[in-house]
């Protein structure tokens, strides 16, 4: 493995166990409002709290609590948005390509106009009016993310369904799942991972976004969003309360990033929507 | 001899733009009147808390929401074809010129950005691909892949804080002059640019790296020369093509960027007409985003082949 694939790897594993792990290790509720210790700065400022590292937002809940099970929320939509967008991609992606034809041209069409559209806007609009929970942002990103998938597992199948043992094994009296299945399936594999990896980068940013409108996850629960947004008022007194949401999301999308551009390489994936 | 070949093969790209704007812009319009109307009562928000079930089932009947869903749809559609969205719940103006008045601001900041990527990304990747091994070149490389991964809300909050609030150098919220439009500017064009660096860079080391720049330095062009005139050309396509994706993305980040600034762009209004409920500023802003988004790809198709030597050559020959 390359160093920079082992360093985003072991990065992105810190982060997923520090999330997980670590509010239980805490003992710290991050929804226990505590007002007298509100705006207390982190750790090297005067006026500093002891039991309050990263210190503390306006209502005086801990701040380090927060990022951590905020970051629960951020990686699940995101992890979870990202896999059944590309397993949606992929099932379309190998009908469309197996298919051929019509069918083909129609789906790959859809799939243009989807893509051109600025996702956000009808995002918002959709939350604006259904509401929001993480079911309704967990569909809507998986709406938002099947295209390029598709279209990356639609191009390998029509290279390789014309590849020789493809043809060997229909010969050979192989149904249409089976060669699907067995054949096809992991030809496109490799290329999905890669495109995996980009997406749950994609899909944190998303959710951070939405969240920072307001549009995410319902308060008190924290998402890094939910927790950029309630420093946004604050920002000139108390900096403290966006920076470690703004630092725990920039890094978990730079390290996803560098793991991507790896994999990529490592696998030799050649992928136009990436440079 | 060159018109009747040029003349039909226009008429057909026209053809297939119309058909896709009426396919997008249909399409977008339709999802949101079923979304719009299948969940909320409008009825209802215009009559507001105080009034009475008569008074609601009044404006229900002025507004033909007691008529069934497929011909108010109907209606609907016959009102878009003539860009009447309704009035704004809450200014009482046709909902088409309010967005259409606050538009401008939104295009100023888009176009900045789009402006910014080739003025300064541009010339960065080449920077970054001539020097490609050394550190200066290094450092760009690592520059732009940073800035990539900065959300731009993070980067937002940042600038506000550090050239705003503590530095005093430029305003912080509202969108009187055109100073107020620089933060909101290089937040959204932070990614844009960062983007356009690395595809350059990759463009041209792999255009250096192909025969027909060897030749031509072999016959004593300079290093820039090179770089300009013969490998550029070449690593252009695909700077033009993530432009265009890029700026139906940028229409979306605007969003968030004008709701943090306070920048009263169409982003803002859209996201104040969701939270006041205000449904036909909602569906104008998405049908005017939807036909842009149609408008830049088709100019990007335009601009793509132009741009490509390929079909140069071919028109020229």
């Amino acid at each position: 493995m390359r160093p920079s694939v082992r360093i985003a790897l072991a990065g992105l594993v810190l982060i997923a166990l520090a999330v997980a792990v670590g509010p239980l290790l805490l003992g710290v509720d991050a929804l226990e409002q505590d007002l007298p210790a509100k705006l207390a700065p982190p750790f090297w400022m005067e006026g500093a709290l002891a039991g309050h590292p990263l210190g503390t937002d306006q209502l005086g809940r801990d701040l380090l609590a927060r990022v951590l099970v905020g970051g629960r929320t951020s990686l699940l939509v995101g992890f979870a948005a990202s896999t059944l967008a590309c397993a949606v991609g992929i099932v379309v992606g190998l009908l469309s390509g197996y298919l051929g034809g019509w069918i083909d041209r129609l789906i790959m069409g859809l799939g243009d106009l989807w893509i051109a559209f600025p996702f956000l806007v009808l995002a918002i609009a959709t939350i604006g009016v259904v509401g929001s929970s993480t079911p309704v942002l967990i569909t809507l990103l998986t709406l938002a993310g099947w295209v390029t998938s598709a279209r990356v597992t639609r191009t390998i199948v029509k290279q390789v369904r014309g590849e020789d043992y493809v043809a060997a094994s229909v010969g050979a009296g192989a149904g249409h799942l089976s060669v699907l299945t067995r054949h096809l399936l992991p030809a496109v594999a490799g290329a999905n991972l890669v495109m995996w990896t980009f997406v749950v980068g994609t899909m944190v940013l998303v959710e951070g976004g939405l969240s920072f409108l307001g549009l995410g996850v319902r308060p008190p629960a924290p998402s890094w969003g939910t927790i950029l947004s309630d420093g946004r008022e604050l920002l000139e007194t108390a900096w403290w309360i966006p920076l470690w949401p703004g630092l725990a999301l920039t890094l978990t999308v730079l390290l996803v990033n560098l793991l991507g551009d790896g994999l990529r390489d490592a696998l030799d994936v050649r992928m136009d929507d990436h440079a | 001899m060159k018109s009747d070949r040029t003349g039909p093969r226009v008429l057909r790209a026209g053809a297939v733009w119309l058909v896709r704007l009426a396919v997008t812009v249909l399409g977008v319009l339709t999802l949101l009147f079923f979304l719009l109307r299948l969940s909320g009562d409008p009825a209802a928000v215009l009559v507001g808390p105080g009034g009475t079930l008569e008074d609601i089932e009044r404006v229900r009947r002025e507004l033909g929401l007691d008529l069934p869903l497929w011909t108010q749809y109907g209606a609907f559609l016959g009102d878009v074809a003539r860009l009447d969205f309704g009035v704004s719940s809450y200014t009482g103006e046709p909902a088409i010129s309010a967005v259409l008045v606050r538009l401008p601001l939104t295009l100023q900041v888009v176009g900045a950005t789009l402006a910014l990527a080739l003025l300064v990304g541009v010339p960065l990747g080449m920077l970054a691909a001539a020097r490609a091994r050394r550190p200066s070149g290094r450092a760009i490389t690592a520059g732009a892949a940073a800035a990539q991964a900065v959300p731009n809300f993070v980067l937002g909050m940042l600038l506000l804080l550090v050239f705003s609030l503590w530095l005093g150098w430029l305003p912080s919220y509202g969108s009187e002059s055109p100073l107020h439009s620089v933060l909101p500017t290089l937040t959204l064009a932070a990614f844009t640019v960062a983007r356009v660096v690395r595809l350059v860079r990759a463009g041209l080391l792999e255009a250096l790296s192909q025969d027909f720049i060897r030749t031509v330095r072999a016959k004593g062009g300079s290093r820039l020369r090179v770089l300009a005139r013969h490998a550029l050309p070449n690593a252009f396509p695909p700077v033009l093509a993530f432009l265009v994706v890029d700026s139906a993305y940028l229409l979306s980040s605007t969003v968030i960027v004008e709701q943090l600034y306070a920048y009263d762009g169409i982003g803002k209004q859209l996201v104040d007409a969701i939270f006041q409920r205000d449904y036909p500023i909602v569906q104008a802003t998405v049908f005017v985003v939807a036909v842009l988004v149609v408008a830049v790809s088709a100019v990007g198709d335009v601009l793509g082949a132009l741009a490509d030597p390929r079909v140069r050559r071919e028109a020229a020959g």
